[in-house]
């Protein structure tokens, strides 16, 4: 199955953007110096209201941030966008305060945060942002939330033809659970996506197997902590690939074995 | 294209689906507890095995839809890990209708890795890390018991029933709230077309938690009665727990069909995280899209499985949404109030009330409703009809103004 990939979104705080994670990947930057030093804190996302913004999660902020730029990038109306969102946890950040004050004997638990902690949180806060109706899924396989993510979008594009706004992030949890399910910084990455050869900027050629197989690795070390470390970052060899321009294979892990095998080719 | 698509490979029929929920285990206790108008709403007494060792009270005011026995289901010992009361209760439900060996069997009949497996659920292994922060130590640490992958993680039960059945193909749990386990029906069946999967697996697993229902509660969504869809003075929702499998084949290579997937419809809402859009728009961009896949135009369809759970907002909302396509001319009812809002397992267990009355010709009524709100124009059944016809439509939404509509037909 074809898909091809129109514009990229990245957003972490130890690398930046995705021209910054570009550089980095094609191995023109080796490491963080005064000259590409990332935003501090949290990224714009400029789509979000002033209001929602001040209560929004962290993980509804990055999807923000990267939708913007992918979309962007790609020319896509987001009003006309349907997107599928994938994440191991979604906003795990909400579970730690819920669960220490119903343990301490409080229910009365806000409703923000209460509404802030369903998976789906982050995308349908960008729905309400971008006003758009279509349809819209949010998925998760743990490790591999971002390969079964491909597949639900490759799916989709098969069935519905583009464009599509495909987004992966994965922010780490707080407090007590933070042990439980290390997750290294908060990474989301978006692919604006069309089925079928366009001015784009690689295609993906999607194979499943029933092989377990090794997934790829990324060369640089920042990079390859972080791909282990964090299930979105998974995503990082193929950009590497996609970023180099060559015509390269990259296999990554199913959720319940088996692989799926991304050939990328330049445009 | 309707008939094209009926006759034609491209067919999805369900051969075969199971539901346990708080009226009892599996399909003949939800017959019999719908043709019987016998619901299963008590007041809240929930007090979990988890938290008996902590004796803490929990009290909420309102009424839930428990599913008996939950505490003591057993899982195989070889995955004792994923042991929490979500896994429990969708090893519960696997058990019923021979579910557990249809897998199986298809797993034998079409290769492990050539069966999908696609799950909903809201609030996952929920309840055990509610026990795990009750049993904190006094440096905030998790006792070493508790499992995050197993349990608390969305994938859990989906890795857990790919584990007991050797499922082997593509796997997701999708999470959007009281979508989830309608959506897995659209998901699957687009897997099986793009040749991704020959066959697949479905459902949807959610269990009762303090999160949800303290988050409801304050909310103010929870009713303090048993819950009262579309009428004047409902006052809210009932939560319940449950979960229900469903499996989907291409029609030339089942060996059965329960009803063919004839559509389906998604949708956003793109109003507001908790509160569905005044008119239902999100909602009739769902319904429209599930008509449009399955090639019917309104008439065609003979009964509408709701939404209905029950709060002002909701009710009022979908009745529009329903009005704006159907007029008032088909009959609709909600079944909530047979066993509660089953959140992420909602939209299985209606789809199975809504595949009940297909098959055995009834339309189940709106338990504890003695009259519809006359500021809702839907035709709201009040009482069951034996009732035959050939499409249903279910409708699922959830938080994030995520819609899904499903379309069955009669599949002869």
């Amino acid at each position: 199955m074809k898909l091809c990939v129109v514009g990229i979104g990245v957003w972490s705080p130890s690398i930046g953007s995705w021209p910054a994670l570009r550089a980095r990947l094609l191995g023109s930057v080796t490491a963080i110096s005064a000259a590409n030093v990332p935003p501090a804190g949290l990224p714009p996302a400029n789509w979000l209201p002033p209001a929602e913004r001040r209560r929004a999660t962290t993980g509804t902020r990055v999807v923000l941030s990267v939708a913007e730029e992918a979309l962007t990038q790609a020319g896509f109306d987001p009003v006309v966008t349907p997107s599928v969102f994938t994440s191991s946890a979604g906003s795990p950040e909400t579970t730690d305060p819920i669960c220490a004050q119903i343990a301490g004997g409080d229910t009365q638990i806000s409703p923000i945060r209460f509404h802030n902690s369903v998976h789906n949180a982050a995308a349908g806060y960008y729905s309400i942002a971008v006003g758009c109706r279509e349809s819209s899924t949010s998925i998760a396989a743990h490790d591999a939330s971002a390969a079964a993510g491909l597949l639900e979008a490759a799916a989709q594009l098969d069935d519905c033809g583009g464009p599509l706004l495909f987004v992966s992030f994965d922010v780490p949890y707080t407090g007590s659970l933070v042990a439980a399910r290390p997750i290294a910084e908060s990474w989301a990455i978006a692919l604006a996506l069309l089925p079928s050869p366009a001015a784009a900027l690689a295609t993906l050629e999607l194979t499943v197997s029933a092989l377990t197989a090794e997934e790829a690795h990324c060369a640089d070390p920042h990079l390859e902590f972080l791909r282990t470390g964090n299930p979105t970052a998974r995503l990082l060899p193929l950009l590497g690939v996609i970023a180099g321009g060559a015509s390269q294979r990259v296999t990554l892990a199913l959720p319940t074995g088996g692989s799926l095998a991304i050939d990328v080719k330049p445009c | 294209m309707a008939d094209t698509e009926r006759s034609s490979s491209k067919a999805i029929v369900v051969s075969d689906f199971t539901v346990t929920t708080a009226v009892g285990r599996g399909r003949a206790a939800l017959r019999d507890a719908l043709a019987n108008r016998r619901g299963a709403l008590k007041p809240c007494e929930f007090a979990p095995r988890e938290l008996q060792p902590f004796g803490r009270q929990h009290r909420i005011e309102t009424f839930i839809g428990e599913v008996d026995g939950v505490d003591d289901v057993q899982l195989p010992a070889a995955l004792a890990d994923y042991d929490c009361r979500n896994n429990r209760l969708a090893w519960l439900a696997l058990q019923q209708d021979g579910m557990f060996d249809a897998a199986r069997q298809l797993c034998a009949r079409y290769g492990a890795q050539c069966v999908a497996l696609v799950l909903g659920t809201s609030t996952s292994g929920l309840m055990q890390v509610e026990w795990a922060y009750h049993a904190r130590n006094r440096d905030g640490l998790l006792p070493s018991a508790f499992r995050y992958r197993e349990t608390l993680n969305c994938f859990s039960a989906a890795a857990f029933v790919a584990a007991a059945t050797g499922i082997a193909g593509p796997a997701s749990m999708i999470s959007t709230a009281c979508s989830s386990s309608a959506k897995v029906f659209a998901a699957a069946a687009r897997l099986i077309r793009a040749n991704l999967a020959d066959a697949a697996l479905v459902g949807g697993v959610d269990s009762l938690c303090l999160t949800t229902l303290s988050g409801f509660g304050s909310l103010e969504l929870l009713s303090r009665e048993a819950c009262r869809p579309y009428a004047v003075d409902r006052s809210g929702i009932s939560i319940g727990e449950g979960a229900g499998f469903a499996i989907l084949e291409r029609a030339p290579q089942a060996r059965r069909a329960v009803a063919q997937l004839a559509g389906w419809g998604e949708s956003s809402d793109a109003f507001h995280m908790s509160t569905p859009h005044p008119d239902g728009l999100g909602a009739q961009l769902a319904i429209r899209a599930a008509l449009e896949r399955a090639g019917i135009g309104p008439r065609e369809v003979g009964y509408i499985n709701l939404h209905g759970t029950a709060t002002r907002t909701n009710d009022a909302a979908e009745a529009h949404a329903v009005h704006a396509v159907f007029g008032d001319a088909v009959p609709t009812s909600s079944t909530k109030a047979w066993f509660g809002h089953l959140l992420g397992a909602a939209g299985i267990a209606e789809a199975a009330v809504t595949l009940t009355a297909l098959t055995e010709e009834f339309a189940p009524g709106t338990l504890n409703t003695p009259a519809k709100d006359p500021a809702c124009p839907n035709h709201l059944l009040i009482e069951n009809e034996a009732l035959r016809f050939d499409v249903a439509l279910s409708n699922s939404f959830g938080f994030g103004g995520s819609n899904c509509t499903l379309a069955f037909r009669r599949f002869d």
